[in-house]
């Protein structure tokens, strides 16, 4: 209700900034409703992507004398939407690539230590015999 | 007695190029064997002094298994006793007949040969005259030799009386140290008591037996033959029984008036009132005695019928129980022995004793106490408590239970009659039955109480082996590593184990039962903590155990090498190494062993082997590793449950890192904007 408010709010008071928002931050709110995973990093990843390609128009509104009309003229060139909507698909390329390369690397890492972890155990094999793998040393 | 010695065989794996030699001095031939004066349990050979090749010798070589007096032997070794064969020297010959080595006895040789062939040749003529001065005399003074020792000679008999000078005038007494006591003795010469033991279990015995062994030669010599020839050994023993001995001896004879006193002394069958040294010397020396009058046997009123004869007395009847067991059992069990015993020998101590007997049978019928065997050896000691202790075809007086041991070892390689012996108390039967105390008694059953004791163990170490060297301090080491070899002295052990580890399959290890009972008796130490580590739970315990015996066995006796011995220890230290846990240290005590065996020392092959710094070492350093298996297990465990090792988990990881990112740049584009819109 309060977000309702804040909207509604933000629109009556700074009608420009509201347009550009509301139009640039299209791909964040599709994001938002595609978005399954319980800590919504896609639509973070997405999100803030589209706000970085939103954020220097919002400035150019707030430069502008009559906001309104600035946003109108901001949005009637293509290239705003290039760049607002770009860099969500450039949020969304980072979210789709990023998390497999993260995983694989975690993943290598860990087999490495296990690895290691294994030598040093058969190495105490080797020296101490069986007996130290059982509890207590089989006593 | 049919004990076997080892067959005679070519593969001797001990002969050597010469003869066999005692001492280094006495060279004996085996190839001239001396029939006559051979013993039926010794063989005699001919014998020449290094130092004198003129002196007559010859040596007497003893059986295997049958174990010599020592004591007796020690003590007549180079003393010249009037009546008594001089004993020159004694000890241990590698004989080639027998695979072991064995006893000798070499003795001045008697050029007069034995009296009787004397005396059948007609070489010598000996009548009732001769006696007293020829042969009780020196006799008489040979025995007062021994008596201050506590020794009997236990061999009296005309075929061990010997013509030691050529002249033909000094009669002497062959060996009897070699054998166990009385055991060469035909039953005749043996007082009843114990003529019904076996051979091996007549006893040490007393003086007292010499003397009426003494009184049988006498009657023999005097009537020239034996005149109970005819008499089988049952029917002679009935006979002394029921008529006593010089009336079955001397009742058809013609024995001389003069000769009759010290005979009847002699030959009384009753131990307190036969003759002793003291009487016969005072007879010698001209003082009449009052002959011993026989006591008119006891009337009864009806005899006891067993086994197809009708007996008189419990004596007899006792004798023949044991020769018919199961009959005997079925006799006692149905009351008829006490019911004779009580209606016709009006012996009501006894007749209780014997229904005792039966009813304590009749109550543990499913133990060894109502066995057949035990019942009639209880009632045969409550029937004739100075007569042997006789169970399961054993028959013995207590004090020879050492030699009955050995016997059966040698016969049977085990002593499962002995063994039970202990086991059921059975001469716990006996002492009870006796009906005087004596403290001769008293310590034999304190001995039987310490063996049931040993028996009753089953360690290493103890068991039957240990009582057979318990009761047999002579016996040679009986394990068949070295019985070859002859092993009496500790001083012996090591270097005879080390000559056969060259002979004997070496995986085995070199302390069986019977090296570990015999040095358990032998050493004279507490070697308990040796013992018991001989019987551990582990392989390794029981080598370690093994090696700390006898390294302390060499510690103590040396040799100070025995490389033989150590090698075949050496290998078989594979579970002590193994005990260790350090890999490394037990490559170092392998690279190690090789050289500490060359040098033959047990006990520093035990300090390699068992150093308590290393063990200790090793101990802590496992231990450690221990911690750090389970420490790095635990480690393992964390990593396989973290992100990486979850794919699931890793692609969330990822996502917050593009997240990351992306919060990252949006900061960083709006951070450049704001700085080119502004400044």
């Amino acid at each position: 209700m309060a977000t309702l408010a804040a909207i509604g709010a933000t629109t009556v008071v700074v009608p420009g900034f509201a347009l550009v928002v509301a139009i640039g931050m299209i791909p964040s709110l599709v994001a938002r409703l595609l978005d399954r995973g319980p800590q919504r990093y896609k639509s973070i990843c997405v999100g803030m992507a589209n706000w970085s390609g939103v954020f220097p128009y919002v400035i150019d509104v707030f430069s502008a004398p009559n906001s309104f009309a600035g946003a109108k003229a901001i949005l009637a060139s293509p290239i705003t939407y290039v760049v607002m909507w770009g860099c969500a698909a450039l949020g969304y390329l980072l979210f789709t690539t990023v998390p497999p390369v993260v995983a694989t690397f975690l993943t290598v890492m860990a087999q490495r230590r296990i690895a290691s972890l294994r030598a040093t155990q058969k190495r105490l094999i080797d020296e101490w015999g069986e007996d130290v793998a059982k509890p207590g040393g089989g006593a | 007695m049919a004990l076997s010695p080892r067959e005679p065989t070519d593969a001797n794996p001990r002969k050597q190029g010469g003869p066999p030699t005692l001492r280094d001095r006495y060279v004996i031939d085996p190839a001239e064997e001396l029939a006559a004066l051979s013993q039926p349990s010794l063989r005699a050979f001919a014998v020449q002094d290094r130092r004198d090749a003129t002196r007559p010798l010859f040596a007497l070589i003893g059986k295997p298994g049958l174990p010599p007096r020592v004591n007796s032997l020690t003590h007549l070794r180079g003393e010249s006793i009037r009546g008594l064969l001089p004993l020159v020297e004694f000890g241990v010959v590698d004989w080639p007949d027998y695979s072991q080595r064995c006893f000798a006895a070499v003795y001045q040789k008697p050029t007069g040969g034995r009296l009787t062939e004397a005396v059948a040749a007609g070489r010598i003529s000996i009548n009732e005259h001769d006696l007293p001065r020829r042969i009780i005399e020196p006799i008489a003074a040979g025995l007062r030799e021994l008596a201050p020792n506590d020794i009997s000679h236990r061999a009296i008999r005309p075929e061990n009386l010997f013509v030691l000078d050529e002249d033909r005038q000094s009669v002497v007494v062959g060996d009897g140290a070699m054998t166990p006591p009385g055991y060469d003795q035909p039953a005749v010469f043996e007082p009843v008591e114990r003529a019904m033991a076996t051979p091996e279990g007549r006893g040490r015995g007393s003086i007292g037996d010499d003397l009426y062994a003494l009184g049988v030669t006498i009657v023999f010599l005097l009537v020239g033959r034996d005149p109970v020839a005819k008499l089988s050994e049952d029917q002679l023993l009935n006979a002394k029984i029921e008529q006593g001995s010089y009336a079955t001896l001397c009742g058809r004879e013609r024995i001389p008036m003069s000769l009759l006193e010290p005979l009847r002394g002699m030959l009384s069958d009753d131990p307190d009132e036969r003759w002793t040294l003291d009487e016969l010397e005072r007879w010698i020396n001209g003082r009449r005695l009052t002959p011993i009058q026989r006591k008119p046997a006891q009337k009864i009123d009806a005899r006891f019928s067993f086994a197809g004869r009708e007996h008189a007395t419990v004596r007899t009847l006792a004798h023949a129980f044991t020769k018919h067991v199961p009959e005997a059992a079925r006799a006692i069990r149905k009351g008829q022995l006490d019911a004779w015993v009580r209606r016709s020998l009006k012996d009501a101590p006894m007749a209780d004793a014997v229904a005792a007997a039966a009813d304590l049978a009749r109550v543990f019928e499913r133990d060894h106490r109502g066995s057949d065997d035990y019942l009639v050896a209880k009632t045969v000691a409550i029937l004739d408590p100075r007569g042997p202790i006789r169970y399961k075809g054993l028959s013995f007086l207590p004090e020879a239970f050492g030699t009955v041991m050995a016997v059966e070892a040698a016969e049977k390689g085990s002593m499962p009659r002995c063994a039970e012996v202990l086991a059921n108390d059975i001469a716990g039967l006996w002492f009870v039955a006796q009906p005087n105390y004596t403290p001769g008694h008293s310590n034999t059953e304190k001995l039987f109480a310490q063996l049931r004791g040993h028996a009753a163990n089953r360690d290493p170490g103890y068991g039957m082996e240990r009582c057979l060297y318990e009761f047999n301090p002579a016996l040679p080491c009986q394990s068949s590593f070295i019985v070859q070899d002859h092993v009496v002295d500790m001083r012996q052990l090591l270097p005879a184990l080390d000559q056969a580890s060259s002979r004997v399959d070496t995986t085995q290890p070199p302390v069986d039962r019977h090296i570990a009972a015999f040095v358990g008796h032998r050493l004279g130490t507490d070697i308990e903590p040796h013992l018991r580590a001989l019987c551990g739970p582990s392989p390794s315990t029981q080598i370690n155990g093994m090696l700390s015996l006898l390294a302390f066995v060499q510690w103590k006796h040396g040799p100070d090498q025995v490389l033989g011995l150590a090698s075949w220890i050496g290998g078989l230290l594979g579970p002590t190494i193994n005990s260790y846990h350090g890999r490394t240290l037990r490559h170092d005590l392998e690279r190690a062993i090789p050289r500490v065996v060359r040098q033959g020392s047990l006990p520093e092959l035990y300090n390699l082997i068992e150093n308590q710094e290393k063990r200790e070492e090793d101990r802590q350093g496992f231990l450690h590793a221990v911690e750090d298996f389970a420490a790095t297990e635990r480690e393992i465990q964390d990593v396989e449950h973290s992100d990486g090792s979850d794919s699931q988990l890793a692609l969330t990881k990822g996502e917050e890192a593009a997240a990351m990112s992306s919060i990252l740049l949006t900061m960083l584009v709006m951070s450049m904007v704001v700085l080119f819109e502004f400044f």
